[in-house]
């Protein structure tokens, strides 16, 4: 972590109801910037799934958005920006003495937009180029079904990018309506960290933003598939040559009251080289490199949502090494809720989730992410208010969560085998089927 | 010019052949260790292929001083990372670490190096893990595209190879063919020790002298990747397979470049395929929407530049975007980019050399791979300097020399 002494956090909330968030590092030569919104396709019904990615990618495209990126590359900066369930946000990284160029051009793609008919019809083109080309990969197909089995008539259920069909009826009408719902300030906040000074950053962005009126918030309350009470499987067979499985548990996302036990629960259980699980797969048995753990997780790989996540463990391997694999990760998980774990344990849990954390923020971006996701679940945090909630856990308090979590009627498992003889020709038409939808 | 005295960065060689390089960064909270050996894929056989990587994965597996279960439980408590990996040119033992573990961390690098175990049975176990990694692969379009593409362009050669290794191969290694490797190629006299963090040069310096000063240097076999295959006329080849989306790779082959050729390649990588107002992006996607991709890859080997367009689109609109994809390659050979074209590549590649120099692994594998490929260390500042001096003409004459005659090879996946 570049020396903190020099480092000054400021979080400030102007009077439309925009935040701001400036962190000063001197010693950078660069800046990350970042204006986050809250909204994704957590947001958005069947017959508009999408319009949130769409509307991300329009803004790039729309009449004034030439200049626009080309004023913040001018800079030096690239600039992009990403949907996911509850947020979309636009970002540059740039030299820090060309940061005021780069914010002005920034604002101007997210908070003046003149959405046209053409500009539309074209990035419909792209997306649904985008949308084909996530169907390439045959795991995608087990990932939309999975979704919909394990998070039912919810909008989680469907895929951020949204569907062929869907993109399709989505017009520019629906697309302004929902711009004008959405971008308001108060449902808005800003990221910006690097070597620039606060106060000047701060008026540029005030300054930018004094026009726009605060808007509502719009509502945010969600529909949660109802917990089951029972252990809940699905075993897939698609066009794969290996074996693929997921096993994990459903979270309160950052509502949940052990997220940091949590992970410390993941660094002794499932992620890096020194959790059980992966001595048991890869060190022990030599089974496979491919785990990954998936804790913090939301659906889409981000971070966790405001209500919901899923602690788990995903292992690619042979299929006939599958069963087994599955076995020695519900054993572990067992483990961890009947078993003590020794202070030693916990220690080593804690300097590893702590060291990640330091080295994750060296850089301007990776400190912006952690911000804005704190900001996100509504409960900002300096990187030090962090480190002592880490430093907080105890033995007692992963043992209390992992009674709590790891029950065996909690546990969902998702099995993806090759489809051999009849079952392959099956696997083809739903294939065919879904690159289709 | 040599603005890295000013950084504080000390550069040695021990009477044993052991190259160190050590950059004290006393304002950051990391330190970043790799310690490469110059060997790498490019110097395998095709029957051995793969041993390189194998040699790696089995370095973190246990050593004559700790298990594997050591090395994980001793890293691990000090929230840092260690690993191992192959390359086309080197081997690689690393960990990115808090700098306050800097000498454990220095113990663990050096010790998977100079002491692994080798033993048979964990071969057995990296061997299983790896062909089913090299078999899961094969479940994505992409690295098959890659791969195909690879094996086209370097036909017979290393560089044409996984640098994995292939199923075939990976099954006929033995654990004699890893020994030797290792007995071979890690002396002292073939490493090249990078240090890059919160540590002093008298710290880091006296650590190294005292954990492989004492190491004896050995005679080296001398050995060179073969020479670089013709390839008659250009080649164009489709790969047949069940995807949404058609893939295509527009490339050439030429006489590798100097150090000077690469900054004008990145200017003009920048200004034809990076970023939304590069002419690839613009015309193709942000014009017409017939990708959702497309992009520049080119890799430099020693002697040989690889180089090409990759895109994504629709099997229909394939023969189009070729086209336009050559009509944009032309016309940079027939006209001089523009100033501001020249100013806006210039300073998009000034912050991502600033960038990565922010962090400790960054700068210390951008040190790292510049010594293994031979080219001289050159400060950030030196770095920049260098884009800023790059001229039109000199983008220009290189696009004329790397696509003027219109000869490139065509690979399409659909």
């Amino acid at each position: 972590m570049t020396d903190e002494r020099h480092s000054k956090l400021n979080r400030y909330v102007l009077d439309n109801g925009l935040t701001v968030i400036i962190e000063e590092r001197p010693l950078s030569a660069t800046v990350s910037c970042a204006i986050y919104v809250r909204v994704g396709s957590r947001y958005e019904t069947k017959k508009n799934n999408g319009i949130s990615h769409f509307l991300e990618h329009l803004l790039f495209r729309e009449k004034g958005a030439v200049q626009t990126v080309r004023q913040i590359e001018d800079t030096g900066g690239s600039v992009n920006g990403m949907t996911t369930f509850e947020c979309t946000d636009y970002f540059f990284d740039t030299l820090a003495s060309e940061f005021e160029q780069a914010w002005d051009g920034l604002y101007r793609l997210v908070c003046e937009p003149s959405f046209g008919e053409r500009e539309v019809e074209l990035e419909r083109k792209i997306i649904l180029r985008e949308v084909s080309g996530m169907k390439s990969n045959p795991l995608a197909i087990a990932y939309y079904v999975a979704m919909k089995e394990f998070l039912p008539n919810t909008s989680l259920g469907m895929p951020i990018a949204g569907t062929r069909r869907s993109l399709k009826r989505i017009t520019i009408g629906d697309i302004r309506r929902f711009y004008d719902t959405h971008y308001v300030p108060s449902n808005m906040f800003v990221v910006i960290v690097g070597g620039v000074k606060t106060e000047p950053a701060l008026e540029a962005v005030r300054r930018t933003f004094a026009q726009r009126d605060s808007g509502s918030v719009p509502s945010k309350r969600f529909t949660l598939p109802p917990r089951r009470k029972e252990r809940h499987e699905l075993k897939l067979k698609t066009l794969v040559d290996q074996g693929y499985m997921a096993i994990g548990i459903r979270t309160d996302g950052d509502k949940d009251k052990h997220k940091y036990e949590l992970k410390l629960i993941d660094v002794i259980l499932g992620s890096g080289r020194n959790s059980r699980i992966y001595k048991e797969l890869r060190v022990k048995r030599g089974m496979t490199d491919f785990i990954v753990s998936l804790a913090d997780m939301s659906p889409a790989g981000g971070g966790a949502l405001s209500d919901i996540g899923f602690w788990g463990v995903a292992v690619g391997t042979a299929p006939k090494h599958l069963a087994e694999a599955e076995h020695i990760v519900e054993t572990e998980m067992r483990r961890i809720r009947t078993e003590p774990l020794s202070s030693d344990e916990l220690e080593t849990a804690r300097s590893r989730v702590l060291g990640r954390f330091a080295i994750a923020c060296e850089t301007n971006s990776g400190r912006a992410g952690f911000y804005a996701a704190t900001e996100l679940a509504d409960e900002f945090l300096s990187l030090e208010e962090h480190k002592k909630r880490i430093e907080a856990v105890t033995s007692d308090s992963i043992a209390e969560a992992a009674k709590h979590k790891f029950e065996d009627e909690q546990i969902m498992l998702l099995d993806v085998k090759p489809a051999r003889g009849p079952g392959k020709l099956l696997a083809v038409l739903r294939y065919f089927l879904f690159v289709r939808i | 010019m040599n603005a890295l005295s000013e950084t504080g960065l000390h550069r040695e060689t021990l009477s044993n052949g052991l190259e160190m390089v050590i950059m004290p960064r006393g304002h950051t909270g990391t330190v970043a260790v790799d310690l490469y050996v110059r060997f790498g894929c490019s110097l395998e056989t095709e029957q051995r292929s793969g041993v390189a990587n194998l040699l790696a994965r089995m370095l973190p597996r246990g050593t004559s001083n700790r298990t594997s279960e050591d090395i994980a439980g001793e890293i691990a408590a000090t929230g840092g990372s260690v690993g191992a990996a192959a390359h086309y040119l080197s081997s690689l033992a690393m960990a990115y670490a808090p700098a306050e573990a800097f000498e454990l961390v220095l113990d663990i690098v050096t010790d998977i190096a100079v002491n692994p175990l080798l033993d048979e049975s964990d071969l057995e176990k990296e061997r299983g893990i790896l062909l089913h990694d090299l078999a899961a692969r094969e479940d994505f379009p992409s690295y098959v595209f890659d791969k195909k593409v690879s094996a086209w362009m370097f036909p017979g050669h290393p560089f044409g190879r996984p640098s994995d290794g292939t199923a075939e191969s990976v099954s006929q290694l033995t654990i004699q063919n890893v020994r030797q490797i290792h007995y071979t190629y890690f002396v002292p006299n073939n490493m090249l020790l990078v240090v890059v963090g919160n540590v002093s040069v008298k710290t880091a310096r006296s650590l190294i002298e005292e954990k492989l000063d004492g190491l004896p240097p050995r005679d080296l076999p001398g050995s060179r990747p073969p020479p670089m295959p013709k390839l008659d006329g250009t080649v164009r080849e489709t790969i047949s397979r069940r995807v949404a989306q058609a893939q295509l790779f527009l490339g050439t082959r030429m006489d590798g470049i100097d150090m000077r050729g690469e900054y004008v390649l990145n200017v003009l990588d920048t200004v034809l395929g990076h970023g939304m107002n590069s002419r690839l992006f613009t015309q193709i996607r942000e014009n017409r929407g017939y990708v959702y991709d497309v992009h520049v890859e080119g890799t430099v080997y020693p002697d040989i530049l690889v180089w090409g367009v990759e895109a994504g689109t629709e099997a229909k609109r394939l023969d189009e975007v070729e086209k336009l994809v050559r009509r944009e390659l032309d016309k940079l050979t027939r006209e001089t980019v523009s100033d501001r074209e020249m100013e806006v590549a210039n300073k998009y590649i000034e912050t991502g050399i600033r960038r990565s120099a922010e962090v400790n692994d960054g700068l210390a594998s951008n040190m790292g791979a510049t010594i293994v490929r031979g080219r001289p260390l050159l400060s950030v500042e030196e770095r920049v300097e260098l884009v800023r001096s790059v001229s039109k003409q000199e983008v220009r004459d290189l696009a004329t020399r790397l696509f003027g005659s219109g000869d490139l090879h065509v690979f399409v996946m659909k």
